[in-house]
């Protein structure tokens, strides 16, 4: 054994160990086990697809993973998902950002998605649990997409019987003022034209609808494309929103149209008179028409997953007006909108330097309001109305989303709730209902949309 | 070390493979510095009686003693202590033929000694010359003739300065002359030292000029044992026979 | 009946090999010149046809992803045949074919020239100098060539991927690594040792105990390659079952 075998031995030994190792370093980097690392934890109702070693992201980038997935104590609990991220991305986290679990692509691994939060957070700390989004699953869709077209469909015909009465409203009263005046003759043809082919253009659109609600309730049609899609959530809800606007514009022009039929019946007034008010009632019964046929359009497009998402509790609040809102446009026929009154001065303390925060007392009669309203089910929409008064000086509406912020923060960290169910609405210092009687108010007030039928059980089960 | 004992004592050794019995009952006592030839017809268990001796072959029934001490019984490593004291010299010579002829002689050294190595060297290379391969040290056994293989075989077994060398057939398959010279190595180290020697052969004048006493094998026993003069004389034919030929290779 | 009798010799033996390896004193040098020996006189062998099984493999692997335009994911493809088993699994029966020739011959070669006798002889362990060495050599070298094998392999992939898609050396490897876990390269890796250990012992076994002169050299050589690769595919799917035991996919 020469010494040249030697030194050939000792190459090979560490050549092979070099590779080797350099395998393990490539995956051991990959699993970022040599950069500075941080934990942090959420919680999930449910974890489809999640198992320890997925991947976590932040933003899309990849930056651990899961470490350790703890059983719920009881089933009213949520899962407990640790995981382990590189501490270059912690900045990036904040206390309102969210972690969800996706899926790449319809049949692709699950991963974990946590959303960069906003600068006005504080970012992380080590050990800290974030919102928790659950998974969106397909079965759950489709057997949750089930029962809100049957709401559709009945909606559709109510919707259908309304429209029919007032184009036929219309169509008589074009009929009846046909016999009166001769010299509009030819706008009312043209009318009497215009309302048969909206009547059905309308009723068309309507037994479309009927077709599509059946195919999509027999899982078929286009719902299924719309689930590979990744923005699914935004895209979703800003349908929803806009089915709404379009029923609503739909049922707007409906009594437009009956009142401009009526306006034209009137007994009294002179044949020239009449004659001018019949020409601008044509006008605008042609401006309705038009809006009818526009808004059966919009809602053909989008009409279908109204229900779905009231039912859910997803709605968007920024694209509800405060006045809509305070009429009760979240409650609907099926919600009742449970209220609760908190004064400034017990929940908020101003800093030396202007800051408001929440006061240990305000946690206090937070919590025991909550204490109220956690008898209703967890996915009822609790919306934190902030109000303010302008006699406490600076802006009213820009103190009442601090408040209202302040408050949302504290739930969402305290009792865990679903930040997409949780949300704020500032209302500066208008408050009809106010228990001021003055219509205003300064504090916030917690408001619960709780579905009819939940709210009769619980109501009978508190008051027993 | 025990003058008094034998240097090789077998007693009563019996060894079959299979059905076939190589050796039947063979007693047998050498004592420290004598000089004995094993002879006997091929198959007739001389090979078989080398390799008990040293402990290749277990023997079926029977004692083997090497200067006083039963190695029937040993670990392997109480016999490799026994066999640090016995040369070796194979009928081919054996020589390891990986490693070239001086490290073949030196092999021993390497594993038995502490000497260094270059002490080591000088010590395998003085062997080499003594049995007339000075020259070839770096040589591999390949590239040897028979006679010089034997030549180094015989250097490696001495290598230890055993005081017992077992030789087979040292003269085999060598011509007259280069096998004349292996038995003169053998008769100069007899008479340089006291070593015991061992050799099995068929070759009469070789025996004749080796051997203070010569044991005939036939059929696994021992059926004459003796001085070369008095087995001459022997009454047994197949004594005498081999007695009087000139016994080739 | 006598198929029994192999197998249950063959047991004993690898056990013998295992207790023997684990007990000083141990054979380091004559350990460092077999894995000279079985080790890097490997590597061309083992690089030559990684390098080229990695070709191959990368022209199948794109051959099928193309299909489905899943071009990205050829690295990482290759890289999960390669690393779980193609790279262990081929190295092992390359091994097998020279290494377990080799050992089957050579020690056949000793055992008739009776240069296993000799080593006893000299007072060495033939069994310890032998075969527990070339049993930890082969146990330490496979592991080692497997690597090599997976890196030419990979290496391979690469040549092929980039001669058509240009794609950088840098590259070509962090997206081959990014399918492969711990699970993947470790027990693969290290299940070869298994197959060094089936390869040694198998070989010296046949080797050890060859009888019938130099063609029985020839057969113990060609029964050591049929039955270390048939008992190493065997233990593969043993071992591939156990991992994935303990690996759960």
């Amino acid at each position: 054994m020469n010494r040249m075998r030697s030194a050939l031995v000792g190459a090979f030994v560490l050549v092979g160990l070099l590779l080797f190792g350099t395998g393990l370093f490539l995956i051991g980097d990959r699993r970022l086990l040599f950069v500075e690392q941080f934990e942090i934890n959420s919680t999930f109702g449910k974890v489809t697809g999640l198992e320890v070693g997925t991947a976590v992201t932040v933003a899309g980038l990849a930056a651990g993973e899961v470490l350790e997935i703890t059983l719920p104590s009881r089933p009213s609990d949520r899962f407990h998902v640790r995981m382990r991220l590189r501490e270059d991305v912690r900045h990036l986290i904040r206390a309102d950002s969210t972690a969800g679990v996706q899926t790449d692509g319809i049949v692709g691994n699950a991963f974990i998605q946590i959303s960069v939060g906003t600068d006005a957070s504080p970012p992380v700390t080590a050990g800290d649990t974030i919102t928790g989004i659950d998974p969106i699953e397909f079965a759950d869709l489709i057997q949750e997409g089930r029962d809100t077209f049957r709401t559709v469909s009945q909606e559709i015909i109510d919707l259908q019987d309304d429209v029919s009465g007032a184009v036929a409203a219309l169509t008589e009263t074009v009929e009846t003022a046909n016999g009166v005046i001769e010299n509009v003759g030819q706008d009312l043809e043209t009318l009497t034209a215009t309302g048969s082919r909206i009547a059905t253009d309308v009723e068309g659109t309507i037994a479309d609808l009927r077709v599509t609600v059946n195919d999509v309730g027999n899982g078929q049609g286009s719902i299924g494309r719309l689930l590979t899609d990744d923005t699914l959530y935004e895209r979703l809800t800003g349908i929803g929103s806009e089915a709404q606007l379009a029923v609503r514009n739909l049922r707007e022009t409906t009594d437009r149209a009956r009142a401009a039929v009526e306006g034209f019946t009137g007994p009294n007034g002179t044949s020239q008179q009449i004659s001018q008010t019949l020409r601008n009632t044509l006008a605008e019964v042609q401006e309705v028409t038009s809006d009818l046929a526009e808004g059966t359009e919009a809602l053909k497009r989008n009409f279908l997953f109204r229900g779905f998402f009231r039912q859910r509790g997803f709605f968007d609040l920024d694209t509800i007006s405060t006045q809509a809102y305070q009429a009760g446009i979240l409650e609907g026929d099926d919600r009742t909108a449970l209220r609760v009154w908190v004064d400034a001065g017990v929940l908020f303390a101003v800093d030396p330097d202007g800051v408001q925060r929440l006061t240990e007392e305000g946690r206090r009669r937070i919590d025991s309001v909550m204490a109220d309203l956690v008898r209703y089910p967890r996915d009822s929409p609790l919306i934190v109305e902030g109000y303010a008064d302008a006699s406490e000086g600076g802006a009213p509406y820009l103190r009442s989303v601090d408040r209202a912020q302040l408050v949302r923060g504290y739930l969402l960290q305290r009792f865990r709730r679903q930040a997409t169910l949780t949300d704020i609405m500032a209302l500066g210092e208008s408050a009809p209902d106010s228990p001021r009687g003055d219509g205003r108010w300064s504090g916030v007030a917690l408001t619960l949309f709780v579905r009819n039928d939940a709210l009769g059980a619980f109501a009978n089960t508190s008051t027993r | 070390m025990a003058t008094d004992r034998p240097a090789v004592e077998l007693r009563a050794v019996s060894k079959s493979f299979g059905t076939r019995k190589v050796l039947d009952d063979v007693s047998l006592t050498i004592e420290a510095g004598r000089s004995i030839c094993i002879l006997g017809r091929s198959g007739t268990g001389k090979s078989v009686s080398l390799k008990t001796i040293i402990g290749l072959i277990r023997p079926d029934t029977g004692g083997v003693l090497i200067e006083g001490e039963d190695i029937t019984g040993l670990s392997s490593r109480e016999l490799s202590r026994v066999r640090k004291r016995i040369g070796f010299l194979f009928q081919y010579a054996a020589l390891f033929d990986s490693i070239s002829v001086g490290e073949n002689v030196a092999f021993p050294l390497r594993r038995h000694s502490d000497l260094a190595n270059d002490e080591i060297r000088s010590r395998a290379s003085h062997l080499l010359t003594q049995v007339g391969l000075g020259r070839e040290y770096d040589k591999m056994p390949s590239d040897l003739s028979g006679g010089m293989k034997k030549r180094a075989g015989l250097a490696r077994a001495l290598a230890l300065q055993p005081p017992i060398l077992l030789a087979d057939e040292p003269s085999a398959g060598l011509d007259p002359v280069t096998a004349g010279e292996i038995d003169a190595l053998l008769v100069t180290l007899k008479q340089q030292s006291s070593t015991t020697l061992i050799v099995v052969t068929h070759n009469i004048p070789s025996a004749r000029t080796i051997a203070d006493e010569l044991v005939f094998l036939h059929e696994g026993r021992i059926i004459a044992q003796g001085a070369p003069a008095a087995l001459d004389r022997s009454d047994i034919p197949l004594v005498r026979q081999f007695m009087t030929s000139e016994g080739a290779g | 009946m006598h198929l029994l009798v192999v197998v249950g010799e063959a047991a004993r033996f690898a056990g013998r090999v295992i207790v023997e390896s684990v007990r000083p004193p141990y054979e380091f040098r004559e350990t460092l010149r077999q894995l000279f020996e079985l080790g890097c006189r490997s590597v061309p062998l083992i690089a030559a046809s990684g390098f080229a099984v990695g070709i191959v493999l990368s022209m199948h692997t794109r051959a099928s992803l193309a299909r489905f335009g899943a071009e990205a994911l050829i690295p990482a493809g290759l890289a999960i045949a390669l690393v779980r088993e193609t790279g262990p699994l081929t190295a092992g029966l390359l091994l097998s074919g020279r290494i377990g020739a080799g050992i089957g011959a050579e020690l056949g070669a000793m055992k008739v020239t009776e240069q296993i006798d000799a080593l006893e002889a000299t007072a060495v362990d033939s069994f310890r100098y032998l075969v527990v060495t070339r049993v930890i050599a082969c146990v330490i070298a496979l592991p080692l060539l497997t690597s090599l094998m997976n890196f030419t392999g990979m290496f391979g992939g690469y040549v092929a991927e980039t001669s058509i898609t240009g794609t950088p050396f840098q590259a070509y490897f962090r997206q081959a690594f990014t399918a492969i876990e711990f699970s993947d390269l470790i027990p693969a890796t290290l299940k070869t040792m298994v197959f060094g250990f089936i390869i040694a012992s198998v070989a010296s076994y046949l080797g050890i105990n060859t009888n019938s002169g130099t063609e029985g050299v020839g057969r113990a050589s060609t029964q050591s390659v049929v039955a270390s690769s048939i008992l190493l595919i065997a233990a593969n799917v043993l071992l591939v079952r156990i991992i994935f035991f303990f690996y759960p996919v």
